[in-house]
């Protein structure tokens, strides 16, 4: 209340004399210095330096004169023996501490420090040596998908397990940072549980190990994702990103492939297998189903686009497969996504070599059996024992494990000769290209006469398979099966019935009887 | 009769008289100063506003050295008041001391200079405040204010 009225005395004494008040001052502070002459500092106190894996850590105390004085910077030096120190870094004036992180594993440092002011540089600090502890070799993580994941569409969590090598010492890890996604086709989010979660992780120890689980809602349809870790000691931080594609875990468990409803005719007829390709019912993958007969080689293959859940399963269907020597079939299935693929190629025995029909008698057993091919095509020929003569498909030479067996392949023919035939040989021809198709077999018995027992043309294309079998049993016999195509059946059955109608009307011409009365 | 009037005119003029002296004197003096009843902005040196400020003290500086404290202006009335922050220390070091206020962390870092900083109830501005001291700066002891006013 008091005052109040002061103030109010004052402002009718301002009233009446007329005062102008331009600034209204309320609060004042005062201040103090001392101005002392420019000189330099003395050296900084207690330099230490510390093993760390990779680095050395070094840490002083400010000059003690540098109370109110201006510190520039500090200056490092390194040496690699006592007093051969030279400049290495600087830190600004603030910093009482210097990572060295370009130093090799147990090698001895020495270092000092020195400040600087406006005057100059100070003395040399203490020298204080160091040599850094082992490295860290790497970071290992693996993600595994949880077990309880059955489609593409359930929720599922990711749990990383990390494993830093390289540490004796202990370390704190402390940044744990989740980068989701990089590749996401959807926006989605992340929740991140982590063991550690409102304290520091574990220390790590040399091998250490500790996991969080990453929880991705039902909502969110990623192809993959991408963790990054942070280990972060305080002084060093490492940093690694692993990417993992979701449809990995779904390799061992969601998938299915089975070779269903195999067509197995006899010899001379091709059998026709199928394989078909149950995959997830969700994730944009491009899924693919390839049968051959050899590993590597695919004659017969498809690749789709799946958009879930719209397709099951998908079915590669070869007509024109036939088993190898061997009885073996090679099928693959799996998917592709972001430029990785995801399957396996696998082996199985669908079949065993079709039984051979009974031999017709050849007067002569041969003493060799020829095959010329003549066509954009590679000729093939397997013996029982499942020996290779002729082109191999997978590595791409020419094999010729059948003994006394003879190859000679050049650009417009390839020919095979096989000297004293035993068994049963499986011929194939794979086409190359397009083109014109002739193929011809020939026998020699032992009087060295040379007959030519099939011949046959046509046209031939890519990736053709045709296969025939050549026996040449115990018994003086040779037969061969050549798979005769449908059409040619066909013609020739149309022929055949064109011939008998002809022969026929000869015999009986149209007469009086069958034609109409004259009106 | 006649002295009584002239008594009273000279008594009127002289009455007259002190009191346009008074006013001119009084006019010409501007630099008036208002502490109370609206102090209400106070200066703290630390950030929960527990250790008013009333001086710095800088101690012993080289030439061609600088120094900074940190200093949090807490607006304890009902009203927002814009407030301006004036200093001496150029007038008593003849200029070869300068002072500065700024705020904010690098890169976001300002300085507080003729503008008013309008600080509302309740709410602290951190500042720093620092002096940079010329290489030619006598080497002797200074004393200075700083203000903080509303205009």
């Amino acid at each position: 209340m008091a005052e109040r009225k002061v103030f109010l005395a004052f402002l009718v004494i301002m009233l009446v004399f007329n005062v102008t008040v331009y600034a209204l001052i309320i609060n004042t502070i005062s201040c103090t210095v001392k101005v002392i002459e420019k000189k330099i500092l003395s050296a900084p106190q207690n330099l230490q330096a510390s093993s760390f894996p990779s680095a050395v850590y070094l840490s002083w105390n400010p000059p003690s004169d540098a109370d109110g004085s201006s510190i520039q910077e500090y200056r490092i030096y390194r040496g690699i023996s006592a007093g051969m120190e030279a400049f290495m870094d600087s830190v600004d004036g603030s910093t009482l501490e210097f990572t060295d992180r370009t130093v090799s594993s147990d090698d001895l440092y020495y270092y000092y420090a020195t400040a600087v002011n406006s005057a100059g540089e100070s003395p040399a600090s203490n020298e204080a040596k160091c040599s850094s502890t082992e490295s860290i070799k790497g970071i290992e993580s693996v993600i595994r998908l949880n077990e309880a994941k059955t489609s593409g569409f359930d929720p599922f969590s990711i749990q990383q397990n990390l494993r830093i090598y390289g540490l004796s010492n202990t370390y704190w890890a402390q940044n744990i940072i989740v980068v989701w996604p990089l590749t996401s086709k959807m926006s989605g989010a992340f929740e991140i549980y982590d063991q550690s979660q409102g304290s520091l992780p574990p220390p790590l120890n040399k091998i250490v190990f500790w996991q969080f689980t990453i929880s991705i809602p039902s909502s969110s349809l990623k192809d993959s994702v991408t963790l990054r870790s942070s280990i972060d000691s305080g002084h060093l931080v490492m940093e690694n990103d692993f990417t993992k594609y979701v449809w990995d875990r779904l390799l061992s468990s969601d998938y299915h492939l089975d070779i269903s409803s195999p067509e197995i005719v006899v010899a001379g007829n091709p059998v026709k297998p199928s394989v078909t390709f149950e995959y997830p019912t969700n994730g944009y993958v491009d899924t693919y189903v390839r049968i051959g007969i050899s590993p590597g080689t695919w004659l017969h293959g498809s690749n789709t686009v799946i958009r879930p859940p719209a397709h099951a399963s998908t079915t590669e269907n070869s007509a024109g497969m036939q088993w190898n020597a061997n009885g073996l079939f090679q099928y693959s299935a799996g998917w592709t996504d972001q430029g990785l693929s995801f399957g396996a190629d696998y082996e199985k025995a669908i079949a065993s070599p079709p039984s051979v029909p009974s031999p017709s008698y050849v007067p002569n057993p041969p003493n060799a059996i020829s095959v010329f091919l003549h066509c954009p095509a590679n000729l093939s020929l397997f013996d029982s024992q499942g020996n290779h003569l002729g082109y191999n498909l997978t590595t791409g030479v020419i094999d010729q494990q059948i003994p006394d067996s003879l190859c000679l392949f050049s650009e417009d023919i390839q020919t095979i000769r096989i000297l004293n035939p035993s068994g049963d040989y499986t011929l194939l021809v794979v086409g190359t290209g397009e083109g014109f198709f002739g193929l011809e077999v020939q026998w020699q018995n032992q009087t060295g006469v040379i007959t030519t027992i099939w011949n046959s043309t046509g046209t031939i294309s890519k990736d053709d398979v045709t296969s025939y079998t050549i026996s040449a049993a115990t018994v003086p016999q040779v037969t061969l099966i050549p798979e005769f195509p449908q059409s040619f059946l066909l013609l020739l059955l149309v022929m055949t019935l064109l011939l008998v109608g002809i022969v026929y009307r000869r015999k009986h011409p149209f007469d009086s009887h069958t034609r109409r009365p004259e009106s | 009769m006649k002295s009584r009037i002239v008594m009273v005119c000279l008594s009127f003029a002289l009455v007259f008289s002190i009191a346009y002296a008074a006013t001119t004197i009084w006019s010409t003096s501007v630099s008036v100063i208002v502490t109370s009843p609206l102090d209400t902005v106070k200066v703290y040196s630390d950030a929960a506003c527990t250790q008013e400020v009333t001086s710095i003290d800088f101690g012993n500086l080289q030439q061609a050295s600088s120094s900074t404290r940190e200093i949090w202006i807490k607006n304890e009335g009902t009203g927002t008041v814009t407030i301006f922050w004036v200093s001496t220390l150029s007038t008593v070091s003849g200029g070869k001391i300068s002072d500065f206020m700024k705020y904010g962390t690098p890169p976001n870092e300002y300085y507080w200079t003729t503008t008013g900083t309008t600080i509302a109830p309740g709410i602290v501005a951190p500042r720093t405040y620092g002096i940079n001291i010329a290489v030619d700066c006598p080497t002797q002891s200074f004393s200075w204010t700083i203000s903080l006013e509303v205009r």
